[in-house]
């Protein structure tokens, strides 16, 4: 066990200057502090409410919140890295729109269609068939000119 | 004194005798590290109101005095814990600064050194100061303090040691 003087002379061999001080607390206790203190200590620990209960009611009320807001944050960050992103690319529209049903297309323009639409329906379709016949041109073109090597 | 604490008809004496046997050791542990007599009056009170609820269940594998210096430290500790956080929310004008509190001291004399030795005290970090006041003015064995801080014996050595050279050499600088 140390002793007082063990204490001591750690302190001495750490710093000296600090070893000669002496150990004296400046401050002062109002005069007469300590000798009602006990009776002022009683009364007060009586009066105060026991707070046990209380505490850890308190106490569980705010872990069972902490512990929602957290479930409650995983279960967001989890449905986040699974949905899809809210602002799609054109190429995703457009390979959604490829796998669609041309029937189902169908039915649900004769239901909604506006009049206007059809102006934009009867367009791309020009194109559809521009681009299909410009296609058979080719096909065409590329027989006709096998037939004519095999005939040489 | 346990035993009596726990008979109903003896309970008051038995901690009036408690307090008178510790309440000068602990003011002056809790005073030495909050420093005026206002917040060491309301720390000590604070303690001893959980010394009362919390004496009967008290576990007799330590020693009441170390039992009493734990709740006394930790009480002062939390209470600068708040006062740091009211200073900085700027919410009351109670929480100034320790070393202006240790100047507005009616005793202070700057031309003396005790006073400038509660300076350097004030300058350090709160744990480290609980760990100096221990050691230096208690002058409580590694053990003890090792119970009281719940720190192991060679990081108190360590922090011991660094406390002392800081406050030489705020001492020799100021």
């Amino acid at each position: 066990m140390e002793t007082r003087e063990t204490i001591q002379k750690e302190l001495a061999t750490i710093a000296t200057n600090l070893s000669d001080l002496p150990k004296q607390t400046p401050y002062q206790a109002p005069e007469g502090y300590f000798s009602g203190l006990s009776e002022t200590l009683i009364s007060t620990a009586k009066e105060s409410p026991s707070g046990k209960v209380r505490t850890l009611f308190v106490r569980l009320a705010v872990a069972a919140c902490v512990a929602g807001l957290i479930s409650l944050s995983i279960y967001i960050a989890i449905q986040g890295s699974h949905s899809e992103p809210m602002v799609k690319t054109e190429a995703a529209i457009l390979s959604e729109l490829d796998t669609l049903n041309q029937n189902d297309l169908i039915a649900y323009l004769e239901i909604h269609a506006q009049p206007g639409d059809m102006l934009t329906i009867e367009k791309n379709l020009e194109n559809t068939y521009l681009s299909s016949s410009e296609q058979n041109e080719d096909i065409l073109l590329s027989e006709l000119l096998e037939d004519v090597s095999e005939q040489l | 004194m346990l035993e009596w604490f726990r008979q109903p008809e003896t309970k008051d004496k038995s901690f009036t005798l408690l307090v008178k046997k510790y309440q000068e050791k602990l003011y002056w542990h809790i005073r030495r590290m909050v420093v005026t007599h206002e917040n060491a009056n309301d720390v000590l009170q604070n303690m001893f109101i959980k010394v009362w609820k919390g004496l009967e269940n008290f576990r007799e594998d330590s020693q009441l005095f170390t039992w009493l210096y734990r709740i006394a430290t930790n009480e002062s500790l939390s209470f600068l814990e708040q006062q740091k956080k009211k200073r900085v929310l700027s919410i009351s004008p109670e929480g100034t600064d320790l070393s202006e509190s240790i100047r507005a001291d009616p005793y202070y004399d700057p031309h003396k050194l005790e006073w400038k030795l509660q300076l350097a005290i004030q300058s350090l970090p709160e744990k480290q100061r609980a760990v100096f006041n221990l050691r230096y003015y208690d002058e409580m064995p590694y053990q003890e303090m090792s119970k009281i801080l719940n720190t192991s014996e060679g990081a108190l050595k360590a922090s011991y040691h660094h406390a002392v050279k800081k406050i030489e050499d705020f001492i020799l600088n100021h």
